[in-house]
């Protein structure tokens, strides 16, 4: 096991280079930059442009700067934010507990709620209940998040009252009792968090359904059924663990998923975090923070296809002993 | 002497709130009348007002603080010596109780209040002052807005609560100039290296001087401050300002009509009518400084003629398009002069909409319709010129389809193009455009040759490479001219030549809207700021919640 933790991290070094290189490279295509942004083009000429360009380090040829960026990332320096004006380590450390929270959140009601679906259908396949049910996870594997949040905000939010439609907490939450505070962060996270689960949810249902299926009809189910132990028993004990085998290793397929909707979903509940960093970031070329933002979700890619790995381990001996 | 401006008699300080009243901005507008002003003094202290806001700061302090939230937010936090009227041109007393000129006009000694104090108690001294402008004028803290302080020469503390200023020339903005930097407190970035003032942890935390002090700031989310109970313009009444920071135009609406917050300031155009028919909004209308207007790159080997230049801007049916797009939410300005700027005259004849005139000179300039499809050509090249506009603004996309289609009817072609904020704002800098449909602020300072004259050609504000010499000349006549009525005549000149050569459409003066809750009560927004006297808001008592 360590030794396959131990080369997956090593792979992920030249791969973490790699996709620091190439964003360097795309982001500095686009037109524009970031100094002429930061003054007030009614009231300014060049040549303050100039000097704050001198300044922020953007006067140097590309691949100065590139290199400049990859040594500084070495060292754990991501450099400074143009538009914040302030460390980019802040910048992501002040997102990174409400991103991580948004999707940690989704990845667990994605993966109830899909195999919640996936085992009603199995159980009764070919049923109606099934049919049902595939076309619910069908539908919600092909609606995009950003639209289930807006329909969501109108439901819930906009006619019924139930859940708020903005930010991570309201205004008097400092005010509030501890059990207060937990309960209005939940009441914020709801809608969100479901928004963002829903779609993947969909697949999961599907995939656990069909793992299931499979399991059911294996020799190992049948010998069980011959013992006499009940439909329900043998689908939980015995069909449910050998069909969690591929769907672990969703997670490692879910994950990115989950951080590029974070984008959009944080933007239209106006949620702080990662993804809401990266969208401003790019709008005012501020490039440190959107190689640092960019980079950090790569790097959560590859530690969550990581994690899917270990898991799958866990669960399957075949790949621990190989 | 320039009676219109703040320039006291020689020797004699000034009460500048006397000319508060002097306004020459055009008034706002209100949709219905503000509620009675029937709450006595006393009740009107507590509360907390909740604005909505699209963009988090950039920072909160005068070095950290560009974008629009930050500057609100720091303007509510720092002081400065003297503060604008709501004319926008006079100044009235705040750090400074009062100020004098010298005899030959280009000394201003401030005389700073002796119980000014920064939130943390420590007194505001002249040191601060100089302290503030060496900041400002440091190249190591290359500070943007360094240019304002060109015609300053120099600032002295003559002791701990008199500061002079030396002018190298005399003209009417220096008490202006004078306060570009909100004073800086010296004993808290003294020590702090000027290379990194601008990035200080002070700008996201800041101890201030103004009448709300910091209390919070969270990321994204929300910015808090307090009144500041000590203020030495006395205590604002509301107990606390919140900036909800939500990025969707859509969502902030959703809120203003539930009460979740009381203020959204420029509301998008399309939403005006309905917020106006909910009895539980005020909406106030505001002009702006900025001007929409279609440029035309004037080195163009097509648009270098002035007849065709003139022919394209006649063909636009700006009353259509102000009407039906812009909802008639502004005012429809012969040219660059705004109605809130004292050389503005609304009786100019603009361009007039002629599309026969615009054929006949079309024609003048060789351009037939030779292979009869509806198009023009001239020397076999059918006449298709790219518009660009900036992505991120409906209206501009609207008027792109609306400018495509009038001057379809004269033959001409328009290819719209559609560039994301940070290119539409390089191209348009590079000059890498052959027509634009965009917008200008203008500065507060009356000044057209910071943008009009060839001069401006190698900066980034003539983008249409406007020139000719005759609007050089008189531009030039009109920035040393200290006659407020002469100053006008010559303004007014060179926009005869700029509407008559047409180097761009001009097409109008957009509004500001402001859309308040109505409990909000005495909320005076000015085209400079919407939140010019928010000390004097108050919430009404019976419509005030914990929050």
């Amino acid at each position: 096991m360590t030794g396959l933790i131990l080369r997956r991290l090593a792979a992920a070094v030249p791969l973490l280079l790699g996709v620091g290189t190439i964003l360097f490279i795309v982001l500095h295509l686009a037109p524009g930059d970031p100094a002429s942004l930061l003054v007030d083009p009614s009231e300014t000429d060049a040549s303050s442009a100039a000097l704050l360009r001198e300044r922020l380090g953007l006067a140097a040829p590309l691949p100065v700067q590139l290199v400049r960026w990859l040594g500084a990332l070495a060292r754990g320096d991501l450099g400074q934010s143009i538009a914040q004006a302030r460390p980019v380590s802040q910048v992501l450390a002040d997102a990174l507990p409400e991103t991580l929270l948004l999707a940690s959140v989704s990845l667990v009601l994605l993966f109830a709620l899909g195999l919640a679906i996936g085992l009603v259908a199995a159980a009764r396949e070919g049923s109606l209940t099934d049919h049902v049910a595939s076309l619910v996870s069908l539908t919600l594997y092909s609606v995009p998040s950003f639209w289930l949040a807006l329909v969501l905000l109108l439901i819930f939010s906009d006619a019924l009252r139930i859940f708020p439609s903005s930010q991570s907490v309201s205004l008097d939450h400092d005010l509030l009792s501890g059990a207060g505070r937990a309960l209005d962060t939940a009441r914020h996270l709801a809608l969100p968090a479901i928004a963002l689960a829903l779609g993947g949810a969909g697949g999961v249902a599907r995939h656990a359904r069909a793992g299931l299926i499979e399991a059911k009809r294996s020799d190992h189910a049948r010998t069980a059924r011959a013992k006499g132990i009940s439909e329900t028993r043998i689908l939980i004990t015995h069909a449910l663990r050998n069909a969690l085998l591929p769907i672990v290793t969703l997670v490692g397929l879910y994950l990115p998923g989950l951080f590029g909707g974070a984008v959009l979903v944080e933007t239209i509940f106006a949620r702080p975090g990662l993804g809401r960093v990266l969208v401003t970031a790019i709008l005012q070329r501020d490039y440190p923070v959107v190689l640092g933002a960019s980079f950090f979700f790569a790097l959560l890619v590859v530690v969550g296809s990581l994690v899917a790995d270990v898991l799958y381990a866990a669960v399957d001996p075949r790949v621990r002993e190989a | 002497m320039i009676p219109w401006l703040v320039r006291p008699p020689a020797g004699r300080a000034l009460v500048a709130g006397l000319l508060l009243f002097l306004s020459c901005a055009k008034p706002p507008q209100e949709a219905s009348a503000p509620p009675s002003d029937d709450v006595p003094e006393a009740a009107r202290y507590g509360g907390t007002l909740v604005i909505g806001a699209e963009a988090d700061a950039d920072g909160i302090a005068p070095l950290g603080a560009y974008a629009v939230t930050g500057t609100d937010i720091m303007s509510r936090v720092f002081a400065s010596l003297a503060r604008t009227q709501e004319d926008m041109i006079h100044y009235g007393p705040e750090v400074a109780a009062a100020w004098d000129t010298s005899a030959d006009g280009k000394t201003l000694t401030f005389h700073l209040r002796p119980d000014a104090r920064w939130h943390d108690g420590a007194p505001i001294t002249a040191d601060d002052v100089v302290f503030t402008l060496d900041a400002c004028r440091d190249p190591r803290v290359a500070w943007p807005h360094v240019r304002w302080l060109d015609h300053v020469a120099g600032v002295t503390a003559l002791d701990s609560a008199t500061v002079r200023f030396d002018f190298d020339a005399v003209y009417p903005y220096q008490v202006m100039d004078a306060n570009v930097g909100r004073i800086l407190p010296r004993h808290l970035l003294g020590g702090v290296a000027p290379e990194s003032l601008r990035s200080a942890a002070y700008n996201r935390a800041p101890v201030g001087s103004g009448a709300f002090r910091f209390v919070e700031w969270r990321p994204q989310e929300r910015i808090v401050l307090a009144a500041n109970p000590t203020y030495f313009g006395g205590r604002p009444y509301l107990d606390r300002i919140v900036w909800k920071i939500i990025p969707d135009q859509t969502r902030l609406l959703e809120e203003v009509k539930n009460g979740s917050i009381d203020v959204y300031c420029k509301v998008p155009p399309h939403a005006v009518a309905e917020l106006e028919r909910d009895p539980a909004l005020r909406v106030v209308r505001v002009p702006s400084r900025s001007y929409v207007f279609l440029g035309w790159q004037n080195t163009h080997p097509i648009l270098r003629d002035r007849r065709v230049r003139r022919a394209l801007s006649m063909a636009v049916d700006r009353k259509r398009i102000f009407d039906t797009l812009a909802y008639g939410l502004g005012t429809l300005t012969p040219g660059p002069i705004m109605p809130f700027q004292a050389s503005y005259d609304s009786s100019a004849a603009p361009l007039a909409f002629d599309p026969a005139e615009s054929r006949r000179l079309l024609a003048e300039a060789g351009f037939r319709d030779a292979n009869g499809d509806g198009w023009l050509e001239r020397d076999g090249k059918e006449f298709s010129l790219e518009m660009m506009t900036n992505a991120n603004n409906e209206l501009r996309k609207e008027i792109v389809v609306a400018v495509q289609q009038d001057l379809a009817k004269i033959g001409v072609r328009i290819v719209p193009a559609v560039a994301e904020w940070t290119t539409f704002v390089d191209r348009l800098n590079k000059k890498k455009f052959v027509t634009v449909c965009g917008g200008w602020s203008v500065s507060i300072k009356e000044d057209l040759s910071s943008v009009w004259h060839s001069r401006a050609i190698a900066g980034n504000n003539n983008n249409c490479s406007y020139s000719n010499a005759e609007a050089d000349s008189l531009l030039d006549l009109a920035g040393t001219e200290r006659d407020p009525g002469r100053r006008k005549a010559l303004n007014l000149a060179v926009q005869r030549l700029l509407i008559d050569d047409a180097p761009v459409a001009f097409l109008f003066n957009l509004d500001d809207v402001h859309v308040f809750r109505t409990a909000v009560r005495d909320a005076r927004p000015t085209t400079y700021s919407w939140a010019h006297n928010i000390e004097r808001w108050y919430l009404a008592p019976d419509e005030r919640r914990e929050r």
